[in-house]
């Protein structure tokens, strides 16, 4: 498991965190101010950094550009609102992921996993996901099938390279939810399902003939690549 | 308003130059009238000389020659035994005033004037048997003769003098005129990004002090949308924070049912606070200008669950109006209140119910109205009520539609539709 510092100022949330991470396996130091994190993280060099943005002596997003000049150390930042405009310019500023209050520390946890995952594969990842005839460029965000570009929406895309991540696998609309629209409570299972049925309509493929993307009923949605259809010959 | 502005000054112009040029055009003639007849009067004498000394026949001549000569008067000579020398023949009681008196006089004739001048042959003894009559008509000057000269350069003088008035009040209005305009267009812009900075205007002080109150009150707007910005983001921080530590709390319970139970009552509790500091960002969303093109927003939103549909073998039916007014809404409220009501539809109906979407627009009036072939609204209802469920959901889907709809000035009823399902109408009025 992963050693994990977290700077948060709210001494509620603070301990249970602590607690939380620690009982997920993690080990777990925290800061209650910018610069005693910014200490903490300098001396003790954790895996991890949980950074909320409204700390009481400095911005979050002045902590992160100062934590940026002296290490590389993956950062999630914690917010009050996804549309927060500080979230956006600490992502700019090299924060790895965020997460949104209110989270639990399972959440959390899936959270500190997944980045720690995509530290640990670095720069070994592909940029470019192949299924099938379907390739789907991270960085760039262009997806191409049987070497034809799609016009897709950046909530399209960011649905089609979630699955794409993990291919085969039957991944629930709740998950989506939580890991692309980043709702982790409510939100709609159709919200999901009118994106899905668009993505299907730009991958030239219904519901009812599906190639890629398939759905398992009472259960989630699966991106693969469609099995050749082979010949029954006498 | 220069047009307007040229058109009152136009008028007014017109009105004092008609009334003093009329009575100047009048007064033209009149003089030259005034000086024909003293041409005429200067005639007279010599004619009288020469019927007072010569014989008819003589005078015949003089006569003659003088009404051949280029002029505007006719000479006639009237003698008492009835012989008549010169064009304008007659003798009428004007003529046997003039000799019974022994008086000149003048009349006014139809196209002009005459004078009529007794001769007498005979001294002061002579009788009125005696005595000629010379009449002498002169023409009325008219529009070829040196009055339709001098109207003429009044004409131009008029003409000249409404120009340049027009000239003046269009100088005039334009100092007026565009410093409004450029105001207008300032306030129009406002809301808009980019476009926050104060208008420079010149022009007459009250428009420069309308331009100050604009941007005073713009910046006062700003200030406090700013301020309820903050305030809302600090809402949602201390709103949400306690939630996380409750939620975080509630992971540590170690009795499952309670666990759940508890973590149950705070997804109620966060769906409220997310509606709480939604609704208090929508004057955030709405900017200074809401107004938005709710037609094309909404049809557009509508055909997005299009594919859905599709993807379900659901009959989608659509009639949508193609334009429509502005709507005082936001796109994202628009967006949100289509999707509460598509979602509800798709989610509450079997996959093979119809829907039927009507857009219609007026004038000032957009109504939406989705209908479906599902099992209809659950009895006792509440569209706005927050809180009122339908199919275990938190209701809260209806009245953030609700609320859109009631700030833009309309409202959303709900009722059975003839394909046996639920009726749901959205009214939204233009600003």
């Amino acid at each position: 498991m992963a050693e994990v510092l977290i700077i948060e100022d709210d001494d509620r949330i603070r301990p249970l965190l602590v607690r939380g991470l620690r009982e997920c396996g993690h080990t777990v130091t925290s800061a209650p101010t910018g610069m005693s994190g910014l200490q903490l993280a300098v001396d003790s060099r954790p895996d991890l950094v949980v950074l909320d943005l409204g700390l009481p002596d400095v911005d979050g997003t002045q902590v992160l550009s100062m934590l940026r000049a002296v290490s590389q150390v993956p950062v999630i930042i914690a917010s009050a609102r996804a549309d927060d405009p500080s979230l956006v310019g600490a992502l700019d500023a090299g924060a790895d992921d965020y997460v949104v209050k209110p989270f639990t520390s399972t959440q959390l946890d899936a959270r500190i996993r997944a980045v720690l995952r995509r530290v640990d594969a670095g720069r070994q990842r592909p940029s470019t996901i192949t299924v099938g005839g379907l390739a789907v460029d991270l960085a760039g965000r262009r997806v191409h099938l049987d070497g034809n570009e799609l016009d897709l929406t950046p909530r399209e895309f960011d649905l089609l390279a979630h699955l794409a991540e993990r291919p085969g696998e039957v991944v629930t609309k709740r998950d989506l939810l939580v890991e692309v629209w980043r709702q982790p409570w409510g939100g709609s299972d159709k919200t999901v399902d009118v994106h899905l049925s668009w993505l299907r309509r730009k991958l030239g493929e219904t519901a009812a003939a599906p190639r890629y993307l398939t759905t398992v009923r009472g259960v989630g949605v699966r991106l693969a690549a469609p099995v050749p259809e082979t010949g029954q010959d006498g | 308003m220069r047009r307007s502005l040229l058109v009152t000054a136009a008028a007014a112009v017109s009105m004092v130059l008609l009334a003093m040029l009329v009575p100047m055009a009048i007064l033209v003639r009149s003089y030259a009238l005034e000086d024909r007849l003293a041409r005429a009067a200067l005639e007279v004498q010599a004619v009288e000389t020469v019927v007072s000394g010569q014989d008819a026949g003589a005078v015949g001549q003089y006569v003659d020659r003088l009404n051949d000569a280029e002029g505007h008067t006719q000479v006639t000579v009237l003698y008492p035994d009835g012989l008549e020398i010169g064009p304008d023949r007659g003798q009428d009681e004007r003529v046997l005033d003039a000799r019974n008196t022994g008086r000149a006089r003048v009349d006014d004739v139809p196209g002009g004037s005459q004078i009529l001048v007794p001769v007498s042959r005979g001294g002061n003894s002579a009788l009125p048997s005696q005595t000629p009559v010379i009449r002498i008509v002169v023409d009325e000057p008219g529009i070829t003769s040196v009055v339709g000269v001098a109207w003429g350069l009044l004409a131009l003088l008029a003409l000249a003098l409404l120009a340049g008035s027009l000239l003046v009040v269009d100088r005039l209005g334009r100092s007026f005129v565009l410093p409004i305009r450029r105001l207008a267009d300032h306030t129009q812009t406002l809301g808009r990004p980019g476009a926050t900075t104060p208008v420079a205007v010149e022009g007459p002080p009250e428009v420069q002090e309308l331009a100050a109150a604009v941007d005073r009150l713009t910046g006062r707007i700003q200030l406090l949308l700013a301020r309820e910005r903050e305030g809302v983001a600090d809402l949602s921080h201390r709103l949400r924070t306690p939630v996380t530590a409750l939620r975080l709390r509630v992971e540590t319970v170690d009795d499952p049912v309670l666990r759940d139970r508890l973590s149950g009552d705070l997804d109620a509790l966060q769906a409220t606070v997310d509606e709480i500091v939604r609704e208090a960002r929508r004057s955030e969303r709405e900017g200074l200008d809401p107004r938005t093109d709710g037609v094309a927003v909404i049809a557009e939103r509508v055909r997005h669950w299009e594919a859905l549909a599709e993807d379900q073998g659901r009959a989608y039916e659509l009639h949508l109006a193609t334009s429509g007014p502005l709507l005082r809404a936001s796109r994202a409220d628009l967006e949100a209140m289509v999707d509460v009501l598509l979602d509800n539809v798709f989610a509450h109906t079997p996959d093979d119910a119809a829907v039927r979407i009507s857009l219609d627009a007026t004038d000032d009036v957009v109504e939406l109205a989705v209908e479906d072939a599902g099992p209809g609204l659950p009895a006792g209802l509440d569209a706005t009520g927050r809180g009122a469920s339908g199919s275990g959901s938190t209701g809260l889907g209806l009245s953030i539609a609700a609320r859109t709809a009631e700030d833009s000035g309309g409202a959303i009823t709900t009722g059975a539709s003839d394909m046996g399902g639920a009726r749901v109408v959205v009214t939204l009025r233009t600003d």
